[in-house]
């Protein structure tokens, strides 16, 4: 078992920046998720770990061994492709044992350890098939099985389950959770999915453009998300951002939403006293926001657009000034399209904003 | 109606293809059939064949035919293998390699066969070169016939530059065509580059060999230009034959009973690559 | 559905695949060629030959240039077999056919017969008719008589009477027919050229402008144990023209024959003196189809070749080569003339052209131009021309010695053997392969080779040629 380490790693392709002097930690056991839209170059760092790039810059570690010269083989990493990379050639027990017989393992050691990963896996009828006679997420279970049977300190996947379908991917979601705590070898996880990442992650990387914006434990990122790109990437609907102004009224600064006033928390009031004057974002969640009976205090003239029963609860689509928001609701609270409302703020959930930069304004100036 | 303009498209865009193939391969193969069957009224006949077996070149043309095979067509898959993974680890360069490996391509045979006579002959490149160099006293004869094995292996030698290139092509088109996560899996998981090529490239280029091989053989029974031009009568060849009765005795019968053998061996030879290197239904495809 | 498009386009791989290894193109079967037999037939008279010459056409003392000039000249096409490299069609088209003014020639050259022939039968199969006149060496012509593709000339060779053409030329291009199917244009030979450093090992006494067979074989071997290599080069390539050496020179010196004494004694005699000799030739010499490369290489010092395949000898290094009789055996000193002819394509658009053309290439001045301009030799009686280029020069010097030798004799290119003379030709490289190659027994070789030559004969009804005594019409057979 083994901890990672990124040191400043920069990979270019071209005149793309793929990874820009990236450092990140990862402890022992631990499950990392990088997470990132498309492009964000969080595969090329998963790749430089693997040894299947080379990097222009920095020091990749595992434990305490510098890898980053090493041949992947010489890594003792083990990988799950996005695309499985599932020998069609080999039987699902020679694709399980491919990684043993390469290191020249003794036949019935390999025969126990193939056995035993294909019953976490459920594969023990499938052992003769070849791959082409599986279905999309039994060949999903070969690739990790083939992973996993390596007993590996580092285990790596990349994007595992975004070529399955969606109930399929929740269960898997669910096993690959299951699987980890098992064998508790250190986890780097690669998706675009940021339910995935909530649910499996012990933290979370999020990345844009070659860098890490945020890496924190998932209801932190959630609940606190250090940048604009964040709070909206993370959450279904994203964060509401609701421009504003702040004014300062006798040393108090409230932000200013068209008619309204919005106060902030006690532990923000003087990071944005220094702000007077200056325009503000207002990054809230759609349940953190509620529809209250009358004008009072953190509430905001809102219309109701579009209102969508979703089982668990109602998601409303609403006009405030010139921005729309989605606010989240209890399944019975009742609320019709065109009805003018009063939205309430809960001070505490709001993720203040600098306007210009996209960044949260902390409570430490 | 939907269902049958859906159903006719594909043939009617296979059609040019197949026009073209039974206008122009199809009829004169039919006819050179007809060729050797008949005598030179028009009748039927088997006199061709017994002529072609009587023949002072046929048993010599057999045995160096099918020799040439068993020397050139592995010694050339195993070199297109080597040049194709060469090339298909894309290190610097590697496009330029690729030009000067497909460079032979351009090539006919007849002048690449002229090519590698004057390298080969006792003034020529090779010889001026060994000499100059210090390696001989006086030219070394490759072209003797009285050292028949010299000059076959100066044939094996041209035939492997001038016809390496195309299984090459073949074998790096089909590399090519492997997802690159098959041979990074295998990275990952252990394999150096020798277990890697033995248990994961060549079973997944197995296709690719067999066109290859196909082809590469087809060629090897086609060869004569070559020969003809480094070994002249001595080594004679089967369709080098069929190319001397045609264009030189001028007797058309004759040779197309040599091209009707030629055509016999290589259909059998076909035969035998798909039953050897047949993929089942299972393994056959990527995802 | 898919099913179906992968059968169907798997058939055609698989007829792509079967087509790749049907060589050659192939051409249709040639209908049933006309015999060319000597099949006398006197009591029908040619219908479309009247015996008077039609109005229009001039007198046959006439120059071709009398055609009514106001006529713009139609298009001729000429195509030939001869004069492969560039320099000579040049020399053809700039020089030679200049001043021919009757028609636009177009001079075409095809070097080799498989594409010249196939061109000539796909346009008689098509009646589209393109070709007019068509040079080829004698030995062509049979192919075309079998494509049945010339026009009997017996007309304009009567036209051309006085040109004082050389009568057993004017007879070999009857074919051995009682018509006339090309009228001789040009001559060449086979002669032997030396490097002249090969001079001093000669033998003791030998006149290298009067060698005998046995002497070569001396020569060559004074040659090899001066300088360790086989230095003689004979023309055995696989488009070389060895096997008219064997049939013009060696067997005729040796027997007094070709045929008839195809197993002799004296010839095996000859293929033993043969072996000995090849015993000093550069064992590359079945690569060789020209020697003029392997004499500028030096690769070999003496040769015996056509006059065209060593010119080029004589051209890039005039002081190093000297041309000279080929040798003479116990019956003599025989040599083969080769004759190229020209014939008219039977059909053609432009026949009248074609006829002023050919009467215009047989003019002595013409005739000179051709020997100074692309190095071939007049068919007129009134022998060889005295103006010419030093390296024609040089060449020229050893066909006149040859033909004047005290004990020359001229053995005639094979006749009336029709679409079969590739098929006499290969009896003889075989022999030579079996013996001189391989080694195998020469009376065993002689008489398995002979039995063919015989059923060969014997299926072509071909009576016996010079030097062979005259078989009186029947099949000319070995003894």
């Amino acid at each position: 078992m083994a901890g990672i380490q990124f040191q400043s790693i920069r990979k270019i392709f071209g005149k793309t920046i793929a990874a820009n002097d990236v450092s990140l930690e990862i402890k022992n056991g631990e499950f990392m998720v990088l997470l990132g839209p498309s492009g964000c170059g969080k595969t090329t760092l998963l790749r430089c770990l693997a040894g299947l790039e080379r990097v222009d810059g920095g020091r990749v570690f595992i434990g305490d061994r510098d890898v980053t010269d090493l041949a992947p083989r010489d890594r003792k990493i083990a990988m799950v492709f996005q695309s499985y990379a599932v020998f069609p050639h080999l039987t699902v027990f020679d694709n399980i044992a491919f990684g043993l017989q390469m290191q020249n393992r003794p036949r019935d050691e390999i025969k126990r350890r193939v056995e035993e990963s294909a019953r976490m896996l459920e594969l023990s009828d499938y052992l003769k098939r070849y791959p082409a006679q599986l279905s999309g997420g039994q060949r999903q279970r070969v690739a990790v099985a083939r992973a996993i049977v390596m007993q590996a300190a580092v285990l790596l996947m990349d994007e595992p389950l975004s070529n399955l379908d969606a109930l399929l991917r929740l269960q898997m979601r669910a096993e690959l959770k299951r699987l980890h705590s098992d064998i508790k070898a250190t986890t780097i996880y690669v998706t675009h999915d940021q339910v995935e990442a909530l649910s499996l992650g012990d933290r979370i990387a999020v990345m844009q453009n070659g860098r890490i914006v945020q890496c924190d434990a998932p209801m932190n990122i959630y609940d606190y998300p250090a940048n604009k790109f964040v709070g909206g990437f993370i959450g279904t609907p994203p964060m509401n951002f609701l421009p504003g102004v702040v004014r300062v009224n006798d040393g108090k600064p409230v932000a200013v939403v068209g008619e309204s006033q919005i106060a902030p928390s006690a532990a923000l009031a003087s990071a944005l006293s220094a702000k007077n004057g200056q325009p503000i974002l207002l990054g809230i969640r759609p349940e953190n926001l509620a529809l209250a009976p009358s004008q009072q205090a953190n509430t905001i003239r809102a219309r109701v657009r579009v209102v969508e029963p979703l089982g668990s609860h109602k998601l409303l689509t609403m006009q405030v000034g010139s921005e729309i928001s989605k606010v989240s609701v209890a399944p019975d609270q009742r609320v019709a399209p065109d009805e003018d409302v009063w939205l309430h703020f809960d001070p505490e959930k709001i993720r203040w904003m600098d306007a210009a930069s996209g960044e949260a304004i902390s409570s430490i100036v | 109606m939907r269902v049958r303009s859906e159903s006719i498209l594909p043939y009617g865009l296979l059609a040019p293809t197949l026009i073209f193939i039974v206008l122009l391969i199809v009829v004169p193969i039919f006819q050179a059939f007809l060729l050797a069957f008949q005598t030179a009224e028009g009748e039927f006949t088997l006199i061709q064949f017994q002529k072609m077996l009587a023949d002072t070149s046929f048993a010599d043309a057999m045995k160096f035919t099918f020799l040439l095979l068993m020397f050139i067509v592995p010694a050339q898959v195993v070199l297109a293998l080597i040049m194709a993974l060469l090339i298909h680890t894309r290190f610097k360069g590697h496009t330029l390699f690729l030009y000067i490996y497909a460079l032979p391509l351009a090539i006919s045979d007849l002048a690449s066969g002229i090519v590698w006579l004057s390298i080969f002959t006792e003034r020529g490149f090779l010889n001026s070169i060994l000499f100059q160099l210090g390696f001989l006293e006086r030219p070394f004869l490759f072209l003797s016939y009285q050292n028949l094995p010299a000059m076959f292996g100066t044939i094996v030698v041209a035939e492997s530059w001038r016809a390496t290139a195309i299984v090459m092509v073949i074998l790096l088109a089909g590399l090519q065509v492997i997802p690159r996560d098959y041979f990074e899996a295998a990275d990952v998981f252990g394999a150096n580059t020798l277990k890697r090529t033995l248990f994961v490239v060549l079973p997944l280029l197995r296709p690719s060999l067999q066109n290859a091989l196909i082809i590469r053989t087809i060629f090897a029974f086609q060869t004569f230009a070559v020969v003809l031009a480094l070994a002249g009568r001595v080594i004679p060849v089967l369709a080098g034959e069929s190319y001397n009765w045609y264009a030189l005795n001028r007797n058309a019968n004759i040779a197309a009973a040599y091209a009707t053998l030629v055509l016999i061996f290589t259909v059998i030879a076909t035969v035998i690559y798909f039953r050897l290197l047949r993929t089942t239904a299972a393994e056959a495809g990527f995802d | 559905m898919n099913k179906r498009i992968f059968i169907v386009a798997s058939l055609a791989m698989l007829l792509v695949i079967i087509a790749a290894c049907a060589p050659a193109p192939t051409p249709a079967p040639t209908a049933a060629p006309p015999t060319i037999a000597p099949k006398v037939e006197p009591t029908k008279a040619p219908v479309v030959e009247p015996t008077k010459a039609p109005a229009p056409t001039p007198a046959p003392t006439t120059a071709p240039t009398a055609v009514p000039p106001t006529a713009a000249p139609q298009a001729l096409l000429f195509s030939s077999t001869q004069f492969s490299p560039v320099e000579e069609q040049e020399k053809m088209r700039s020089v030679i056919l200049k001043d021919f003014k009757a028609a636009k020639v177009d001079f075409v050259v095809d070097p080799s017969e498989a594409p010249f022939m196939d061109r000539i039968i796909a346009e008689q199969k098509t009646g589209k008719i393109t070709v007019g006149v068509i040079g080829a060496l004698h030995g062509t012509f049979p192919n075309l008589i079998q494509a049945n593709a010339l026009e009997d000339l017996t007309a304009l060779a009567a036209k051309l009477k006085d040109r004082a053409i050389v009568k057993e030329f004017m007879t070999l291009g009857k074919m051995g027919t009682d018509k006339q199917y090309y009228i001789p244009w040009m001559q060449a030979t086979y002669i032997m050229v030396y490097n002249k450093k090969a001079v001093q090992y000669l033998p003791a006494g030998a006149n290298v402008d009067a060698l005998t067979y046995a002497q070569l074989a001396e020569w060559g071997k004074n040659i090899t144990a001066a300088t360790k290599e086989k230095k003689i080069g004979m023309p055995a390539g696989p488009t070389g023209l060895m096997h008219r050496l064997t049939q013009g020179y060696l067997y005729p010196s040796y027997t007094g024959g070709l045929v008839t004494t195809y197993k002799s004694d004296d010839a095996v005699k000859m293929w033993t003196d043969f072996k000995a000799i090849w015993e000093y030739t550069n064992p590359q010499s079945t690569t060789y189809n020209s020697m003029q490369d392997p004499l500028l290489s030096e690769e070999v010092w003496v040769a015996i070749d056509h006059t065209a395949r060593v010119v080029n000898a004589f051209k890039n290094k005039p002081n190093d080569f000297l041309a000279a009789p080929a040798p003479a055996g116990p019956k003599g000193r025989y040599y083969m003339s080769v004759l190229a002819g020209l014939g008219i394509m039977k059909g053609t658009p432009n026949k009248a052209g074609a006829e002023a053309l050919i009467d215009y290439l047989t003019q002595p001045a013409q005739q000179a131009a051709t020997t100074r301009e692309v190095n071939f030799y007049p068919v007129l009686e009134t022998g060889l021309p005295t103006d010419v280029p030093a390296h024609v020069k040089l060449e020229l010097d050893g066909v006149v010695k040859q033909s004047k030798a005290a004990d020359a004799k001229v053995a005639l290119l094979p006749i009336g053997l029709g679409g079969k003379a590739g098929d006499f030709n290969k009896i003889q490289q075989d022999t030579l392969t079996r013996i001189v190659l391989k080694g195998e027994d020469i009376k065993k070789v002689l008489d398995e080779e002979g039995a063919k030559l015989n059923a060969l004969m014997t299926e072509l009804k071909a009576p016996c040629w010079s030097p062979d005594p005259d078989s009186a019409g029947k099949p000319c057979q070995v003894k």
